[in-house]
């Protein structure tokens, strides 16, 4: 007999994981289905939270593709009326802003060589690619100067460029919108699809070269830029007060959050062969607004869609945990007898309870591994098919607790009733 | 004395019912025995042997093993007790099915805290006491029924417990294999001076001891020497 009570309870402990082992490895079908059910349930969890986490953050990103810390002017009705002035006006006036720029929205026709196409004309200024924080891909953006002058030169969106045309590179090349001839200088970087105010589609020009076009001084929208994301609120309220004051119309110009939504929806009216949009909604006769606001209410609403799917992970990793439950139980209580022959034989609970508790811990360990590898290959999966996901480090934490403890549990406790039992009681039941 | 038992009574409650297995039996057994216990089936016998074997406690009684009484033992005393001192044989030999005889017949030792080293020795040397030392390393289905039952003692002496105690060890095995377990438990008995109680309904069986105690309806009915002892080697030769 060994002397040394701790070899002793070494050899015990040591035991207890060759044990485990046994019971693992002696029933290779019971064990698969009980990491197969633990697996299922955390890539389940990992996956859909991937997935509504990656929805939320590329919308996120949508907005955040307009340019951070980004104000909107836009008039509503025709008795108010935005200028290029207007925007000069704010640039001095208010303090907590870096740049203002009017805008002017127009479609027209748009000629090459012998090719006619519609096109989305936007008259800004060189102020553009900061406010937006877009650069250009290839020749360069219009300066001060083009617009002060009047130039008749313009910048193209990635998409335009290439649907016009083609392979050719399109700078230094004449183009005519609405009738009037102008000098391609540049082509915007791609901003990939689905982003807000498609820009990819749109030919900028000089803010003064559209009113031409337009034949109008009037301005669509003025784009401020805050100075940071702390002077927004402030510039939001200066800037209302500015307008309120000025077009003397009370309450009604209001700064809001959520009128972005409805910009799709606009209407035309036609001067000659460019039309220039004009806003066919809203009960405000102007409005301001913050594009963070807007960001912060889609990540909301998108915080309730990975609530949601959240919820849906929650529901499986809930049948997962009952899979692991029910497996764990059935293994157990299906191994009763054996519990009573090593009770028979001299096992302590104790010793049952230890070697039933490392072999959960295995089952449940090498599910929660498989688990996450495959939640991950799924969520690299949709992603390859262009479905933004993100893998939440979080959700996974969340995922392998559950799943660990919901598997220690249920192989512990029946362990634990069977190991409590008298070993007559444990032996009958086989 | 080994073992004293007085006035044991055992009673289940199946159901509604309560069922009296044992209804005051009160004996003794002493070092070196060969017990016998008969009776049909229901008559209480292996509630006797799970009693004995301290698998069981009774509801009511005295029983004590050299001296000391098996009621005021902790469940870890109780679980020292069966690995040290008793050794186990069952009916239907209950060996776990998908590991070797010798990790079979290694259990008892687990539970001493043994090495790997000296559970395997120890293992190997009680395998070759009751004739399997080729196989060894054979798992219990590749074994017939006889060398299954082989190894269980092999995993009930593998302690050297002072008692062996076997419910119905033959009762699933033809007469010849059975007379060569009986073979094995009277050498054990006569070598080693091993006190050996074991319950069956054969009388042919129950010959092979040297003391029989018939049980009817949980009541000792009689308890006497066995004048006409069966040996095994005899009927074997």
């Amino acid at each position: 007999m060994n002397g040394n009570p701790l070899g002793r309870l070494l050899n015990r402990l040591l035991f207890g994981i060759e044990a485990a082992f046994w019971g693992v490895s002696a029933n290779k079908l019971r064990s698969a289905i009980t990491i197969l059910g633990v697996a299922i349930g955390v890539a389940a969890v990992v996956s859909l939270v991937a997935i509504g986490e990656g929805a939320r953050l590329s919308i996120v990103r949508q907005f955040e593709s307009l340019g951070t810390n980004l104000i909107k002017i836009e008039s509503h009705h025709s008795s108010i009326r935005l200028t290029v002035a207007d925007a000069e006006e704010l640039t001095e006036r208010v303090p907590s802003i870096d740049a203002a720029m009017p805008v002017v929205k127009a479609d027209a026709q748009v000629k090459w060589r012998r090719d006619v196409t519609e096109a989305e004309i936007m008259g800004v200024t060189e102020e553009f690619p900061y406010i937006r924080e877009h650069e250009v891909y290839s020749g360069r953006f219009f300066s001060h100067l083009h617009v002060e002058e009047r130039i008749r030169v313009a910048v193209l969106g990635y998409k335009v460029a290439t649907d016009i045309f083609g392979d050719r590179d399109p700078v230094g090349q004449r183009i005519y919108i609405g009738g009037e001839g102008f000098t391609v200088i540049g082509v915007m970087r791609p901003k990939g699809l689905g982003m807000a105010d498609d820009v990819d589609s749109k030919i900028l020009i000089p803010v003064t070269s559209a009113q031409r076009l337009t034949k109008s001084y009037r301005v669509n929208e003025i784009w401020v830029k805050a100075n940071d994301r702390n002077s927004v609120d402030l510039a939001v309220v200066h800037i209302s007060r500015i307008y309120r004051n000025k077009f003397n119309i009370g309450e009604n110009i209001i700064p809001t959050e959520s009128d972005m939504y409805r910009y799709d929806y606009y209407g035309y009216y036609e001067t000659g062969n460019v039309s220039m949009k004009s806003s066919t909604h809203s009960d405000n006769l102007l409005t301001v607004t913050s594009m963070n606001e807007l960001v912060k209410e889609a990540d909301e609403a998108n915080r309730v869609m990975t609530l949601m799917l959240g919820a849906i992970a929650g529901v499986s990793l809930l049948v997962g945990g009952l899979g692991i439950m029910n497996i764990m139980l059935v293994s157990v209580t299906e191994r009763t007898g054996e519990i009573g022959l090593r009770k028979a034989l001299g096992a302590k609970q104790g010793d049952l309870m230890y070697q039933f508790l490392v072999e959960a811990v295995i089952l449940t360990g090498l599910g929660v591994i498989l688990g996450l590898i495959v939640g991950n290959g799924v969520a690299e999966l949709i992603h390859r098919y262009g479905i933004e996901t993100v893998v939440t480090l979080r959700a996974s934490y969340v995922a392998v607790t559950v799943a660990l403890s919901v598997g220690v549990l249920f192989g512990v406790y029946p362990a634990y009733l069977a190991s409590g039992m008298s070993p007559v009681e444990a032996l009958r039941r086989e | 004395m080994l073992l004293e038992m007085s006035d044991i009574k055992k009673e289940y409650v199946l159901g509604p019912q309560k069922i009296l297995a044992l209804n005051g039996v009160s004996l003794s057994i002493d070092q070196g025995e060969f017990v016998s216990i008969m009776g049909a089936s229901g008559s209480g016998k292996s509630t006797l042997l799970n009693i004995i074997g301290c698998l069981d406690l009774p509801t009511e009684g005295r029983y004590r093993i050299r001296g000391d009484d098996v009621s005021s033992f902790s469940e870890g005393r109780l679980a020292d007790l069966r690995n040290l001192a008793f050794g186990f044989v069952f009916q239907t030999y209950r060996l776990m099915p998908r590991i070797s005889a010798r990790r079979n017949v290694e259990i008892p030792l687990i539970y001493r805290g043994y090495s790997a080293k000296e559970r395997r020795e120890r293992a190997i040397q009680a395998l070759v006491d009751v004739g399997l030392e080729d196989r060894i390393e054979h798992k219990p289905t590749q074994l017939s029924g006889g060398q299954q039952q082989r190894v269980a003692i092999a995993r009930a002496l593998v302690g050297d417990p002072a008692l062996i105690l076997a419910d119905e060890p033959t009762g699933n095995l033809d007469s010849k294999t059975g007379e060569e377990i009986m073979g094995i438990f009277q050498r054990l008995h006569e070598k080693r001076a091993l006190t050996v109680v074991q319950v069956t309904h054969d009388p042919f069986m129950a010959r092979h001891g040297t003391r029989l105690i018939q049980i009817k309806d949980g009541e000792i009915e009689g308890d006497s020497f066995i004048l006409d002892r069966v040996f095994a080697e005899e009927i074997l030769a």
